[in-house]
């Protein structure tokens, strides 16, 4: 061995690599700082979105049920099969879509939901799965990382299309809703209700989500639940609606498109609410499957519309029942005075025809209204001039809306010459007050507005808000049936005279048990009290050249019944009205009819008839 | 066999110190990176790979260096005969036919050419008795280095020839080169670059380099590794989540936790002070490497501890700078904390050499 080798040279050039040995080291410790320090809330983050899923759990709606305590909303349970956006696999997708066999519109429907914005929420890949699919990707569950299954309370109305308009149906929230006052409190992808009941009293029925925060490995699988917060039920609603009655109501339309308004005359309760034709709700429970959205969505008939609320139609003849309230409230006619009726009136160079072409003859305010006599009406009409009968329409709720505890009601209109500078720029013209004294021209009303008149003149003058909420129950609780409301305090009183009142009330009675036009709708062992009418379609002029029967169906009349029964200290007051029916006394009287029947005479075996037996011996 | 009590005298206790401390950390990252997975074990054979480590540098320490590269060649062609053995019937795994089957144990081979090539080149430069290479030597060294290197890029193990070429530079700079050497070098790498990209390299060798470039290109492919040890290590922060504690360690975000990734357990867990732990704990087995070539007594001495050492610091600078994402992922290990018997075993026998070379420094 060398023991003189020199070995300066090499000895000088390690102390090269121990300063770059050191450089290196330190740069790595500057790395690790910047990951570890600056960074570290961001990574922090990342690995907690990684690993912690917050799984939302969705809260059942409250139960709506009917007077008695039935239930008539309820929800169900269902399985939905959702993919987290954070564990989003292709390849997994794929497989789902041949495991379980995606129709079309599904499909169409998941490449919609993908497009939305991401927040943190699964997205939904199939909904409502049946229990053979959720065994099929449970027992799959290694194999398709991502994939869970989310259970979900769905909307159930069990009786599908009963009363659907007076329900309302539930949707997911759109944008627009969420930053409404009417839906404070909700979240993205809650369901809320969208109409009917639901809608008005959503704050009531929903309930309040849960959520559980678990902990997944890299697969997805949940290792362990670090947080949870149970869903809370919403409250349930008790409503003012009799099913029995409901469902008698909506069988009486036989297919006719057409709204009913059922009411208790003493306190303002809906015990029957129905828009023909109907709609199921249950549709629209889920996350709505294309194809059945356009179903309804083009729907010609307008199926959700809620005609009770939202129709807006001529009043025709009952309209008649105003005029004759203001003539005798104004003096401007005695009850024994006789006009004389031969088919018609010429008035301001015009003919106003009657329904009976060889005319009433001389008739009184009583026969007048029983036979609904055109000419007798013209001539009180021109005597109480617009701006009197307006008022007087005004003061049995017309023109504005009833005040009803559902949404979307329109106020329909009473026409007066401001009314008409105003929308039309267009003077009053005196041969249109014609027209109004007979319930046609500009004046529109709802059945929902009609259905009170007839409890107004039914109970002399009381005025209640109608409503179909009976009263809130706590989340789980049973109800107490409540089988006829008590007499509540009238919003306000029409404060007529009470022999006017007596006039009006002895004249419906006439109507239906005085071979009136509203015969139709008679009960004898009740007792029905009526006006019948019927909405012009086409212009008056044409009116009398045609019968209207032989009209193509769209160009046929409206008809409306309204009425009240029993005679005294009436029970239950109703307003129908068919779509094209022709004359009122005709297509809507007997539907009145066999809702009166279904009330009074129906067979219920619950407790209550006892008391209803009593009721009507009384009267 | 010396067993005087110089031999105990000269010994390094400090670096021997720090070898044991980081083993001791790797037993302890590797218990918790097991524990959730199918070989909750490990840590044990862990240890065991360790206490056979230091027996065999123990070995290795007893008998004097010179002694133990006199056969260099001998090795050095067996395991080149082995490598080319491997290549046409070795068995494959996980994708490379790099692994001896030995019974219970499967030896990595390029490990062995590791201490094979950096003995025989310490050997060949030693004899060289200038303070410059020539062209000539320069030349072969290359040569020598480059059989073994050509060997393990065809298993395919880029990381083992990587490992060697930087072995080699080191080497040969600290010989002395000319500097237009260093430049036709540079040259000459610069041109292999695109030609590697086109012949050499694998495509998931390719998707790793892109994915480092751009992680996020696919984040559950070939960047997910890459994002999910940032994460990990990020989310550590300044003291970490705690032993057996991580979320991306312990719930399976973090690939091979306890071999390639390992550092990034310990990032998570023990967080920057643990790292900060592991980084001086290196850079004292490093400088006191360091010193141990410069009070070595002759060339032979030097070349050895610094050929060992340029390998063990690529490897773990580099396993490192891939954990924190500097670097795209190639499978290294980290030296004496990653789970592995062979890499745990070469490693503590290299460290017997340069403990033998600093023991000898005197002339007896």
């Amino acid at each position: 061995m060398n023991i003189y080798e020199d070995l300066k040279p090499l000895q000088s050039r390690l102390k090269w690599w121990r300063i770059l040995a050191v450089v290196l080291f330190v740069g790595l410790c500057a790395r690790f700082w910047q990951l570890q320090i600056v960074r570290a809330p961001t990574y922090k983050e990342l690995a907690l979105s990684n690993h912690v899923r917050q799984i939302p759990e969705s809260a059942p709606r409250g139960l709506v049920l009917d007077r008695w305590g039935r239930i008539i909303v309820e929800n169900r349970p269902s399985f939905n099969l959702t993919m987290e956006k954070g564990s989003w696999d292709d390849v997994v997708l794929s497989e789902l879509i041949e495991l379980l066999s995606f129709s079309d519109a599904e499909l169409a429907e998941l490449a919609k939901e993908r497009k939305t914005p991401s927040d943190h929420s699964p997205v939904l890949l199939k909904e409502d799965l049946t229990l053979e699919d959720v065994a099929l990707v449970e027992s799959r569950q290694l194999e398709l990382p991502g994939a869970m299954i989310q259970f979900v309370p769905r909307r159930f109305y069990p009786f599908g299309n009963l009363a659907a308009h007076a329900l309302g149906y539930v949707g997911r929230i759109t944008e627009e809703q969420l930053e409404q006052e009417r839906f404070e409190g909700t979240i993205a992808n809650d369901y809320v209700g969208q109409s009917g009941v639901e809608l008005g009293y959503n704050r009531q029925l929903m309930g309040q989500n849960g959520v559980q925060v678990v902990e997944v490995n890299s697969h997805g699988r949940r290792e362990r639940i670090l947080e949870e917060r149970t869903p809370l039920w919403g409250n349930s609603v008790q409503l003012t609606l009799d099913l029995d009655l409901q469902k008698a109501t909506e069988e009486a339309f036989e297919g006719q498109s057409g709204a009913a308004v059922v009411l208790n005359p003493r306190n303002g309760e809906v015990m029957a609410l129905a828009s023909s034709p109907s709609f199921d709700p249950n549709l629209f429970s889920g996350r709505f499957k294309a194809a059945e959205w356009k179903a309804v969505a083009q729907d010609e008939e307008h199926r959700l519309q809620n005609r009770a609320l939202q129709g807006r139609y001529a009043p025709g003849s009952v309209f008649k029942l105003i005029l004759a309230a203001a003539a005798l409230e104004e003096g401007k006619i005695s009850p024994t005075k006789r006009l004389y009726c031969g088919g018609g009136l010429r008035l301001y160079g015009k003919w106003f025809p009657c329904h009976s072409a060889s005319g009433h003859g001389f008739v009184n305010l009583h026969e007048a209204l029983v036979q609904s006599c055109n000419s007798y009406f013209y001539q009180l009409g021109v005597e109480l001039q617009i701006e009197t009968i307006a008022r007087y329409a005004r003061t049995f709720g017309l023109g504005s809306p009833t005040g009803i505890d559902l949404p979307f009601e329109v106020s329909g209109l009473v026409p007066d010459p401001e009314w008409k500078r105003q929308a039309r720029q267009e003077p009053w013209y005196a041969g249109e007050t014609v027209s109004v004294s007979v319930g046609q021209g500009s004046v529109l009303v709802t059945a929902m507005q009609m259905a009170q008149i007839a409890a107004i003149v039914g109970s002399s003058g009381d005025v209640f808000r109608p409503h179909v909420f009976l009263k809130p129950l706590p989340a789980g609780a049973l109800a107490d049936p409540a089988p006829t409301g008590s007499q509540g305090e009238p919003i306000r009183r029409l404060a007529f005279h009470d022999s006017t009142w007596q006039v009006l009330q002895d004249a419906m009675w006439g109507v239906v048990n005085e071979s009136g036009t509203g015969w139709r709708a008679g009960l004898p062992r009740v007792g029905v009290s009526g006006k019948t009418g019927t909405a012009q379609v086409a212009s008056m002029s044409n009116l009398s050249e045609t019968d209207d029967d032989d009209r193509p169906e769209h160009l046929r009349n409206h008809a409306w019944f309204i009425g009240y029964a029993p005679r005294k200290n009436p029970e239950l007051a109703l307003a129908i009205l068919v779509e094209h029916g022709g004359q009122g006394g005709r297509t809507a009287a007997p539907i009145a009819q066999k809702i009166f029947q279904a009330y009074f005479e129906g067979q219920k075996g619950l407790e209550a008839d006892d008391t209803r037996q009593a009721l009507l011996v009384r009267n | 066999m010396i067993l005087d009590r110089r031999f105990w005298f000269g010994i390094d206790w400090l670096l021997v110190l720090g070898l044991a401390l980081a083993a001791g950390l790797g037993v302890a990252a590797i218990y918790s990176a097991t524990q959730g997975g199918p070989n909750p074990d490990y840590y044990r054979r862990q240890i065991l790979w360790i206490v056979l480590g230091f027996a065999l540098m123990l070995l290795v320490m007893a008998i004097d260096y010179h002694s133990l590269v006199d056969h260099a060649e001998l090795f050095y062609l067996g395991v080149a005969g082995l490598l080319v053995y491997l290549l046409f019937f070795g068995s494959l795994r996980a994708g490379t036919n790099r692994w001896l089957e030995l019974g219970i144990f499967t030896l990595h081979s390029g490990e062995l050419a590791k201490l094979a090539s950096v003995a025989l080149l310490a050997k060949y430069l030693a004899a060289v008795r200038k303070n410059r290479l020539g062209t000539a030597e320069v030349a072969i060294t290359g040569a020598l280095v480059g059989i073994p290197v050509l060997l393990v890029i065809l298993q395919p193990d880029l990381g083992t020839a990587a490992t060697l070429a930087f072995a080699y530079a080191v080497l040969c700079l600290l010989a002395g080169v000319r500097g237009r050497l260093i430049l036709v070098a540079a040259v000459v790498f610069a041109l292999a670059l695109p030609f590697g990209w086109s012949f050499v390299l694998k495509d998931y060798q390719k998707e790793r380099v892109l994915a480092f470039l751009d992680p996020n290109l696919d984040p559950r492919g070939a960047g997910y590794q890459s994002i999910q040890s940032t994460i990990a290590v990020g989310s550590g922060g300044l003291t970490g989540k705690g032993w057996l504690e991580g979320s991306q360690s312990q719930l399976q975000f973090l690939p091979a936790p306890h071999t390639d990734f390992v550092f990034a357990v310990i990032g998570e867990e023990l967080g920057f002070v643990g790292v900060v732990a592991v980084l001086v704990l290196y850079l004292m087995i490093t400088l006191r490497s360091l010193e141990a070539a410069r009070r070595a007594r002759d060339r032979l001495g030097i070349y050895l501890v610094a050929g060992i050492l340029a390998m063990f610091i690529f490897q773990a600078l580099y396993n490192m700078a891939m954990v924190g994402g500097l670097v795209p992922i190639k499978g290294f290990p980290l030296p004496l904390v990653s789970y592995g018997g062979s890499s745990m075993m070469t490693t503590l026998i290299g460290f017997g050499l340069i403990l033998n070379v600093r023991m000898r420094r005197f002339v007896n």
